[in-house]
Formats: C-alpha cells, sequence, structure tokens
C-alpha cells in the first residue's frame, strides 16, 4: 500500500496550505495585491450582452415560428379556459368526487370534495380553474415531449448521454433563469409560463421512460424472442408493458413539477391564476388573502399528489363493483342531471366568496399575533442575524464592532483568535490528520473574513485541489473552469453572497435535520409525527411557504434564510433517519457488547456505518437548497437569486440565463463533490 | 453363465481396458451418439434376436446439431474471434482467451440430438448450461461455430427467416421464468399466439386448456407476482408449449417446484413426451431427474461437454473425477432401469415360472424378484413384446460394477 512521497494526498494538502497561505497573505495586504482578493475589473468580459445578442438574433430568425407555436397555445388556452368555466362548480364537483372515488377510494373523495368546497367559499374558483386549464394543457405536452427524448435515449447509447446531460442542466438550472428568455421568445404572457413549465416537467419523464425501457428483464426479452416478437411488437407489447409502473411513477412527478412550476411562472403575470393571487397578496402584505390563497395552493398540491399516486403507484386492487364504463357512464349522468337540476338554482362561486368577510377578519388576527408575537420573532432575528449570518457574511472582522457586537476586535483578541485556530491545526496535523487541520485553518479564515471577503483566486485554487483529489483531473477541470466562467461572467461577488446565504442555510438544516434524523431514528413518535410534515414541506409549491415567513419576519435575508432551511431539512432528516435505521442489527449489538454508551454507539458505529446515506442526504440538501435560492429572492435577499429575478424584471434574458447558469454550475461542482466523497 | 457372457461382451466390445473411459471424448468429438454405438454392438453379437432392449426412436438424422460452438463474454471482440479462427487446440484456445481477460462461457461444443430425443444438460452453476442452450436458440451470438436446425444454418438465418422458426418450431423456458410482468397469467402464455396475430378469443381458449394442462386452473387472471415461484414456472411451461413446438429448450424447469408438485410434472413431462414426441433440451441440476426424464445426459465444466451418453455409460464408466462426483451419491438400482441391462435371451425359453417385470421398471424392483428365489427375471415392453431376460449373473455383474455394490 505505499505510495510514492508525493502522492495525490500529499500533493494537494500542500497545495491547499499555499492557497490558504495566499489568501492570508491578501487578507493582510488587501490594498496592494487586490488582484488576488477581488475580481478585477479588467477580468470580466459581457457575456451577458453576447448572450442577449444571440437570443436576440434567434428570436428575429424563428421569430415566425414562435409567434405560431405561441399563437397557438394562446388559443388553447383561452378554449380550454371558457370551456372550463362554462361548466357549473357544482357539477365539476360532483364529477371530479365521484372521480376520485372511483380512482383512490373514499378518503381521497372525500379530500376533493373538501378542497372544491373551500375553494369556492374561498372566492378562487376562476383563479382555481386558471391554473387546472395550464397544468391540463402542460401536462400532455411535457408527457409528450419527455415521453419521445426518453424512447430516443433507450434507443441510441450517445442520444442518452446527450439527454442526460442536458436534463442535469435543466434540473438544476432554477427555472425562473430559462422564463426570460421564453419571454423574449413568446411574448409577455401565459404561454412564456405554460412553455417554461413544460420544460420544468418533461425531464422526470424522460428519465422514467428510460429507465423503465431500459430495465426490462433479459429473460423477458428472450422470452418474447422465443416467441418471435418483430421490432415493433417487442417494444410496444413486451418493453412499452414492462416499463409501465416506472412510467406511471414519472407521471406522478411530472404532474407535480407540472403545477409547481405553473404556480411560479405566476410571477409574469396575465392568466390571473392562483399563484398570481399568492403573489400579489404577498406583495401588498395582504396576509389574511395570501394565506386563503396559499391554502389553495397547498390543497390543490397535495390532491394532486395523492389522487395520482392512488391512481398510478400503488397497487390497484379491483374493488369496485361497476366496470368502469358503466361507472364513468354514470358519473357523467349524475353531472348531466346536477347541470340540468341544481346548477341553476345555485348562486354563482363569487356570490359564494366569503373572502371579502374572511381576509380582513384574518388578516387583523394574524397582524395583532405577528404583533404579539414581535418581541420573540424580532430577537430570534437579531440574535441569528448578528452572531450567525453577519460573521458568515462579512466576517468577524466587520462584524465585530462596538455598533454590532458591543465590543471590538483588538490586537489581543486577534492573537487570542489566531492561536486558537492555529493552535488546533497544528494538534490536528500532528496526529496526522491533516485534513481536518486545514479544514480548521479555513473555517478561520472564512470565519474573519466572511464569505465576501473571500479572496477570489486562492478560492478557486484549493477548490480546485481538491477537485483534483477527489475525481481527478476532470473534476479538476470542471471546477477551475466553471468558477472562473462565473467570474469572467461577473457574478462573483453574487455568488459569493449566495455562497454565504446558501451556507448557513445549509449548516442550518445539517444540524437540525441531523438532530430530527437521530430522534427519529431512535424514537417511532418522532419519526411517526415528522413523515407527514416532511410530505407535506416537499409536496407543496415552494413559494407557499414565504407568505407566513414575511409574515412574522417581514422581507430580507432573514426569511430567505428560514425559507432555504425549510425547504432544505427535509432530505438530511430523511436521509439520516434511513442511514440510522439501515445499520445492520449485529453491527450494534456488536457495539453494544464492547460497553458503548449510547452517545458513543451513535457516532463510533452507527453513524460512520450510516455515512453514505447522509452523505447523500447532504447532497440532497444541498440541492433542495440551491433550487430554493431563486424562490427565497422574491423575499428580498441579494446574490444569484435576486440576480435571477431582477433579470426577469427587466427582460435581461442574458443575464437571467447567466446567474441561472452559475447556479447550476455551482450544484454541478458541488453534486460531483458530493458523490466522490460518498465513495471515499 | 451364458447370458452374462453375452452381456459382458458386449459390452466388452466397447470398453477395452476397465478403467478407461467407455467413449473416448476427443476434442471436439463430445458427440458421439454412445447409445447407437452400443445397440449397434449388441446387435452385432446378437444377430438371431430382433431389437435392443431400450425403447428409443429408430436411428434417424440429427435434428439439431452445433459444431465447435464458442461464446465468449469479455475481452476484445477482435482479439477473441481471431484467436478463435486459429488452428489451435480447444484447451490451448481456452488458456489464451482466459489470458486475454476474457470468458469462454461455452468452448468448443459439439452436439448432435435426435428427433424426438431429450438431452439432459447437468453441470455446476457457472458451467455454461444456460449459455449453451441461449446460443442454441441463437438468444445470443456464438463467436464462433454453426448451428444446424432441420439442416438449416441458423447462425446465418435472416432475421424474418428466425423468427418465423421460433414461431412456429421452438419453445423455450427460463430459469427464472421470463414472465411479463404486466400481463395476466392466462395473456402470459397467450402471448406467443398474439404475437403471431391469432384472434383474441381463439388465443385466450387455448391459453386457457394450457393453464389447466399444468394445473393452474382458476388462476388465468393473477399477475406474476401473485403466483408462487413454483406456479410462475407452471406459467413459463405453459407459454413454451402454446404454439406446440418442435424444438424444445427448458432451462431449469422444474427447479422452483416442490418435490411433490416436482414428481407430479415429470411425470406429466412424460406423458406428454410419448405422445408427442418434441425433441427437448433440458438443463437440470438433478441427476435423478436426468435418468429418469432423459435419453441421454450431457455433464458440462467450464463451457466444456466432459461426458454424455445414457445413464448407464454414467454410472459404468464415468469419464473423470468431475463426473463421478455427480454419480456418486446416485442409487443405481433405482435410476436404471429393467429395459436398459435385459440381455435377450440366446435360445428360445419359456416364461413360464419366470418373474415378469416392466422394462421401465427399476432394478430395484427386479432384485425383490431375485430376493423371491427367482433364477431369472423376464423384461417386457410396454408394447408386450419381450425385450429380454436378466439372470442371477448378470445382476450380481451390474451390482459389482456400480456404486451400489458397496451400498
Ligand atoms: N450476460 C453475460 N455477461 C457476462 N458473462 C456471462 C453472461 N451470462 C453468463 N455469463 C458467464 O458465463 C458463464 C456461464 O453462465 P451460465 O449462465 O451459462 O451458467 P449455468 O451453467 O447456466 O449456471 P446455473 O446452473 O447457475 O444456471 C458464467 O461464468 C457467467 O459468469
Ligand atoms: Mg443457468
Amino acid at each position: 500500500m505505499l505510495e510514492a512521497f508525493p502522492n495525490r494526498q500529499s500533493l494537494t494538502a500542500l497545495g491547499c496550505f499555499g492557497a490558504l497561505a495566499l489568501a492570508v497573505l491578501a487578507v493582510m495586504f488587501g490594498r496592494e495585491l487586490s488582484w488576488l482578493a477581488q475580481v478585477p475589473a479588467s477580468f470580466s468580459l459581457p457575456v451577458s450582452n453576447w448572450t442577449n445578442a444571440a437570443i436576440a438574433t434567434f428570436s428575429t430568425e424563428f421569430r415566425s415560428l414562435f409567434r405560431f407555436v405561441g399563437d397557438a397555445l394562446n388559443w388553447q388556452l383561452k378554449t380550454l379556459q371558457s370551456v372550463l368555466l362554462d361548466i357549473p362548480w357544482s357539477v365539476m364537483i360532483v364529477v371530479l368526487t365521484l372521480g376520485a372515488l372511483r380512482i383512490a377510494g373514499p378518503g381521497l373523495a372525500a379530500l376533493t370534495a373538501t378542497t372544491c368546497l373551500y375553494i369556492v367559499f374561498a372566492g378562487y374558483w376562476k383563479e382555481s380553474i386558471a391554473t387546472l386549464t395550464l397544468v391540463s394543457l402542460g401536462l400532455p405536452l411535457a408527457c409528450i415531449f419527455g415521453a419521445a427524448l426518453g424512447i430516443l435515449a433507450h434507443s441510441n447509447r450517445y442520444v442518452a448521454a446527450a439527454v442526460d446531460a442536458v436534463l442535469d442542466v435543466m434540473q438544476t438550472v432554477p427555472a425562473f433563469a430559462y422564463l426570460t428568455p421564453l419571454i423574449v421568445l413568446f411574448g409577455f404572457g401565459p404561454v412564456a409560463g405554460l412553455v417554461a413549465s413544460v420544460l420544468f416537467a418533461l425531464p422526470p419523464m424522460t428519465r422514467n421512460v428510460k429507465v423503465g425501457l431500459d430495465q426490462t428483464p433479459r429473460e423477458t426479452i428472450e422470452a418474447a424472442e422465443i416467441a418471435g416478437c418483430s421490432r415493433l411488437q417487442m417494444f410496444a407489447l413486451v418493453r412499452l408493458g414492462a416499463a409501465t409502473r416506472q412510467i406511471l411513477m414519472g407521471l406522478n412527478q411530472t404532474i407535480m413539477a407540472t403545477l409547481s412550476m405553473v404556480i411560479f411562472a405566476a410571477v409574469i403575470g396575465g392568466f390571473e391564476d392562483i399563484g398570481w393571487e399568492v403573489l400579489r397578496a404577498a406583495r401588498r402584505a395582504e396576509f389574511g388573502n395570501g394565506i386563503i390563497a396559499g391554502l389553495v395552493v397547498t390543497l390543490l398540491a397535495i390532491l394532486l399528489d395523492r389522487v395520482s399516486e392512488a391512481a398510478f403507484v400503488r397497487e390497484r386492487q379491483p374493488q369496485n363493483k361497476l366496470s368502469a364504463p358503466s361507472f364513468w357512464g354514470l358519473a357523467v349522468l349524475a353531472g348531466g342531471v346536477v347541470w340540468v337540476v341544481i346548477a341553476p338554482l345555485l348562486p354563482s362561486p363569487a356570490q359564494l366568496s366569503m373572502r371579502p368577510y374572511l381576509a380582513p377578519v384574518l388578516n387583523d388576527s394574524l397582524m395583532s399575533v405577528s404583533v404579539y408575537l414581535s418581541t420573540v420573532t424580532a430577537t430570534l432575528k437579531s440574535v441569528i442575524t448578528t452572531y450567525f449570518l453577519l460573521p458568515l457574511r462579512i466576517g468577524l472582522v466587520r462584524s465585530l464592532t462596538p455598533a454590532i457586537w458591543g465590543f471590538e476586535m483588538s490586537p489581543a483578541l486577534m492573537a487570542i483568535y489566531v492561536t486558537v485556530f492555529c493552535g488546533s491545526a497544528l494538534v490536528l496535523a500532528f496526529r496526522q490528520q491533516v485534513g481536518a487541520a486545514l479544514g480548521v485553518l479555513f473555517a478561520g479564515l472564512l470565519l474573519y473574513t466572511g464569505f465576501s471577503g473571500m479572496p477570489w483566486l486562492p478560492l478557486i485554487a484549493g477548490l480546485t485541489l481538491v477537485g483534483w483529489w477527489l475525481g481527478g483531473i476532470r473534476l479538476a477541470a470542471i471546477t477551475a473552469g466553471g468558477l472562473m466562467a462565473i467570474a469572467v461572467s461577473g457574478f462573483w461577488p453574487s455568488t459569493m453572497f449566495s455562497a454565504y446565504l446558501m451556507a448557513a442555510s445549509i449548516i442550518t438544516a445539517i444540524v437540525l435535520g441531523g438532530l430530527l434524523g437521530v430522534l427519529a431514528a431512535e424514537y417511532e413518535p418522532v419519526s411517526r409525527t415528522m413523515r407527514p410534515v416532511n410530505d407535506f414541506l416537499q409536496t407543496i409549491p415552494p413559494f407557499v411557504i414565504l407568505i407566513p415567513l414575511i409574515m412574522f419576519f417581514q422581507v430580507g435575508d432573514f426569511s430567505s434564510y428560514l425559507a432555504i432551511v425549510a425547504y432544505a431539512i427535509v432530505p438530511m432528516a430523511r436521509y439520516t433517519e434511513q442511514g440510522l435505521r439501515h445499520v445492520p442489527a449485529t453491527q450494534s449489538d456488536a457495539g453494544h457488547l464492547a460497553g458503548c454508551t449510547s452517545l458513543q454507539l451513535l457516532f463510533l458505529v452507527k453513524f460512520p456505518a450510516a455515512r453514505s446515506d447522509i452523505i447523500l442526504g447532504l447532497n440532497q440538501t444541498i440541492m433542495a437548497a440551491l433550487a430554493m435560492l431563486a424562490v427565497a429572492a422574491l423575499v428580498g435577499s441579494r446574490g444569484l437569486g435576486q440576480d435571477v429575478y431582477i433579470a426577469l424584471s427587466k427582460a435581461d434574458s442574458g443575464m437571467g440565463l447567466l446567474a441561472g447558469l452559475s447556479i447550476a454550475m455551482i450544484a454541478m461542482i458541488s453534486d460531483r463533490f458530493m458523490r466522490r466523497m460518498a465513495v471515499r | 453363465m451364458k447370458l452374462f457372457a453375452t452381456w459382458k461382451a458386449a459390452l466388452s466390445a466397447t470398453i477395452p481396458v476397465a478403467g478407461e473411459p467407455m467413449f473416448a471424448l476427443a476434442e471436439g468429438s463430445a458427440g458421439v451418439d454412445s447409445s447407437r454405438g452400443r445397440s449397434t454392438d449388441v446387435k452385432a453379437a446378437q444377430s438371431s434376436v430382433p431389437a435392443p432392449q431400450e425403447n428409443r426412436p429408430a436411428k434417424a438424422e440429427p435434428i439439431l446439431s452445433c459444431r465447435d460452438l464458442w461464446k465468449v463474454y469479455g475481452g476484445d471482440a477482435r482479439r477473441v474471434r481471431a484467436i478463435l479462427a486459429e488452428g489451435s487446440s480447444r484447451d490451448e484456445k481456452i488458456a489464451r482467451l482466459i489470458a486475454e481477460g476474457a470468458n469462454p462461457s461455452v468452448a468448443g461444443v459439439s452436439l448432435d440430438v435426435r428427433n424426438g430425443e431429450i438431452l439432459m444438460v447437468m453441470g455446476l452453476s457457472g458451467s455454461g448450461k444456460s449459455t449453451m442452450v441461449r446460443c442454441l436458440s441463437r438468444l445470443i451470438e456464438p463467436e464462433a461455430g454453426e448451428v444446424r436446425f432441420e439442416g438449416l444454418d441458423l447462425l446465418q438465418a435472416k432475421p424474418a427467416d428466425l423468427t418465423e422458426i421460433r414461431r412456429r418450431k421452438i419453445g423455450m423456458v427460463f430459469q427464472n421464468f421470463g414472465l411479463m410482468g404486466h400481463l395476466t397469467a392466462i395473456n402470459n402464455v397467450a402471448f406467443p399466439l398474439r404475437v403471431q396475430g391469432m384472434a383474441l378469443a381463439d388465443r385466450l381458449a387455448k391459453a386457457r386448456g394450457m393453464l389447466e394442462l399444468v394445473g393452474l386452473a382458476g388462476r388465468e387472471d393473477c399477475l406474476p407476482h401473485q403466483l408462487s415461484g413454483g406456479q410462475q414456472q407452471r406459467v413459463g411451461i405453459a407459454r413454451s408449449l402454446i404454439t406446440d413446438p418442435d424444438l424444445w429448450f427448458l432451462d431449469e424447469p422444474f427447479s422452483a417446484l416442490d418435490p411433490l408438485i416436482r414428481k407430479q410434472m415429470q411425470d406429466e413431462f412424460l406423458r406428454l413426451q410419448a405422445k408427442l414426441h418434441k425433441t427437448i433440451i433440458f438443463v437440470t441440476h438433478d441427476f435423478l431427474e436426468a435418468a429418469r426424464l432423459g435419453d441421454r445426459i450431457a455433464i458440462m465444466k467450464d463451457g466444456k461437454i466432459v461426458q454424455i451418453g445414457s445413464v448407464l455409460d454414467f454410472l459404468l464408466n464415468p469419464a473423470d473425477d468431475y463426473v463421478r462426483s455427480f454419480v456418486a451419491d446416485v442409487p443405481a438400482l433405482r435410476v436404471v432401469k429393467a429395459g436398459q441391462i435385459a440381455v435377450p435371451a440366446k435360445e428360445p425359453f419359456s416364461s413360464q415360472g419366470d418373474p415378469v417385470v416392466n422394462a421401465d421398471e427399476s432394478i430395484e424392483s427386479t432384485l425383490k424378484c431375485f430376493l423371491g428365489g427367482a433364477q431369472r427375471v423376464v423384461v417386457r415392453k410396454a408394447d408386450g413384446t419381450i425385450a429380454g431376460v436378466i439372470d442371477h449373473n448378470l445382476i450380481k455383474s451390474f451390482l459389482g460394477r456400480t456404486n451400489s455394490g458397496h451400498a
């Protein structure tokens, strides 16, 4: 096992040490070595202008095509919407409830009826129908294109590689980022949002179709060959059949993605759907309306998820006595009867809306609650901001002032600070834990400078070296290239701001999520209560979370931070619990026999055994946090998320795309890092 | 005494020296048809009596044959083909392939299967049985060799012809069943007919009959995962039979069954075969099953056929220790049938007084007659004619030469 001395590990350690030293120099001589500390102005290129020009050329080149597609979609949207609106609400409720009863059983039928009635009395019937219109038009498109791509990828290895790469990017670029170019192409309006939803919802379909088709068992294929299948028969009768379950799972994911993006795309405006109502309420600080509309979105999401899951994913038991045609015939008949007999007697949804009475009351009571809690929330906010967020962002060097912390970074304090970090690094180094020593030094530096003061070149160099150590020359090239590209296109400061926000929320998510995961793994009741909460957080469209946050914590970094944490904590908790639960009983028994205390058991036996699961969870947490970054920008944090958002409002598609790609780049790099780490 | 001498002469005609294999298995000649060889010899010695004992079909052209068949997994495809194209010996090729990092799963197999014959294939796990069967049905492309079915070179056949042959003439049962998970049992069975474009009602009716035959009436609408392993396997068997194939491949068809059902299925298999006379290649791990069902047995090791012949050949002359280990614990008295060792009586005799046994009864039951005091036993074929006789000395010599003597 002896390696030649200058092996990869020691070279990396040396290099990282060098980078750290450089960084310290850059911090100490900020003025002389400014090119080392900040990205020089001369370094950036007008990449976003070029992108804009390219998109402009593209859109003029294909103007008639996009106009045609856009008009066609617009016409369909309008037609479908008016058809759906023409159906009286009572008929809709009866048919939908009967449908849910057939597909998913009495429980979900009841939920369907409740949701519909709630929507009527909440006064959001028209808006919900608009959302439903978008979903029911976007869903088939996403399915068709997604499935076609999946089939192509299944039939050709090279196409598969290309599709895979494109999907990777599509799933990491925040959807806001491609809204902007779509607006350029299709004009301002619901069609751009619809197309964005299709694009956003298509990857899960493609992935599941491909996996399903690929995974047909070998002997099944062979049995079909012996039966003398032609190629077409093999595809249609055998592979497609074998893939059905997987494809239906994809359908469930596609439905949820479509809904989530339709809600999201409301930021473009122009279709008065329920997402728009949520957004408008949040912008005007009408929390009563916001909560009522947010609940509509939440109910719709949960309903769609559960019903489609019951229909597609779960095992279906033939429990109904009626055959399918006669049941649906009856359902239509019932709908018809209601339409003719009952519907004319009922008032319109607008007349039934309780919102005018409910919203102000709700608003007032929420306001008084938030005022009542304001001392608590304000303290929480200021403590976390002062002692956690600020040091991470601007570093101790600038937050440790009498104005903020009440005392100053005196030379004596500074000496102690340096001694503590260097000392512990030395101790670790003597114990042969070079990696940990370097980590401590880096943490010390980061805490001192904050993300915004972190010298950029040494940081890129250090990350590149770590990438080289983890994944060889390829990963090193990706890391260096990606980060440099971000710097060149002028997004470095935004990126560092986002990095700060991400780091803060991810650290929190890890600590809290890990703790919850441990508790859930140890105590069954915790696990049982956590599961529905996690399901809930994962099902609801992310920006519904924003409303209560703004209400209690106002607009700003802190709300963004909480929003990201709320979204990112779920995978951490889930994977930790799962990993700990899967630790083989023999291992923990061996630990018990060796006389471990339960804490020792946890740290010495269970965590190491659950390591790869936990790292996977960490990876998912990072991805979730990145996905939430752009959404969180809605409640007013800066960074890449805000760049994307601003670009949207300025219709600056170059800026939007590049900021989005920067997020995707970070996502891709950290994903590779984490995966390598899980293997090691 | 005389009779024993005749039998011994018949045997020694093919066994020059005791201890040497009965049939030399030279390179690529694993397919020597042993039973035919032996019965000819017997006939030569016994020109006056008609027909040898074993109720095998008469001499016929092989319906399926392969020559020097190779299937190599892994390794660089071009190098593998180059090595196989050389004129070197089989063992040399194997050594070179392994040195290249390739895995010869089927290594230079040659074999002939006659019309209506049941060939049992045995061998340790990973010895290449399934792979060989797949090559014979061209589910996988062998790297080298030739496979002829009814005179047609399968490996050169055009896709359309191959499809046609498979639809009409080949059936296969898979080790892991290979059922379509999304189709109910009856639709699985009807699948080959659907592929051929048969009308729905017709194919369902046929499939229902087939399911009844394998004892699954009433489970027609179950999905495969709702059936037990044994039931799934029976669906697979029904499916493979529904096109009434001439050539039937069975890859461990009964391994997933419990002993009781297995025995039933074996009986059913024999009954069917007596009616249908299919040509069958049957993979099994169970020597008793092989002895019971098969006309001949082939034992594979590392992709090669190390011995091929009748049960008696294996019991009397195992080719090497590997083969011996397969038959070591086989109760010879039970697996060998009276018809297989009976010799024709030289002089005309009256069967009065001598006990009569059926040709397909085991030696064990013959033994009981001797214990009852008989001097010799007359063996009668299924059609009522006399197959031959077994006397005291013959049985003694049999006991002495098989492991049952030590038991
Ligand atoms: N698709 C494949 N790819 C690579 N190697 C294979 C493949 N299929 C079989 N092999 C190899 O070929 C050899 C023979 O496998 P085969 O399945 O024919 O064995 P078998 O005799 O049927 O065993 P068993 O009794 O376990 O079914 C094994 O070494 C196996 O590893
Ligand atoms: Mg096998």
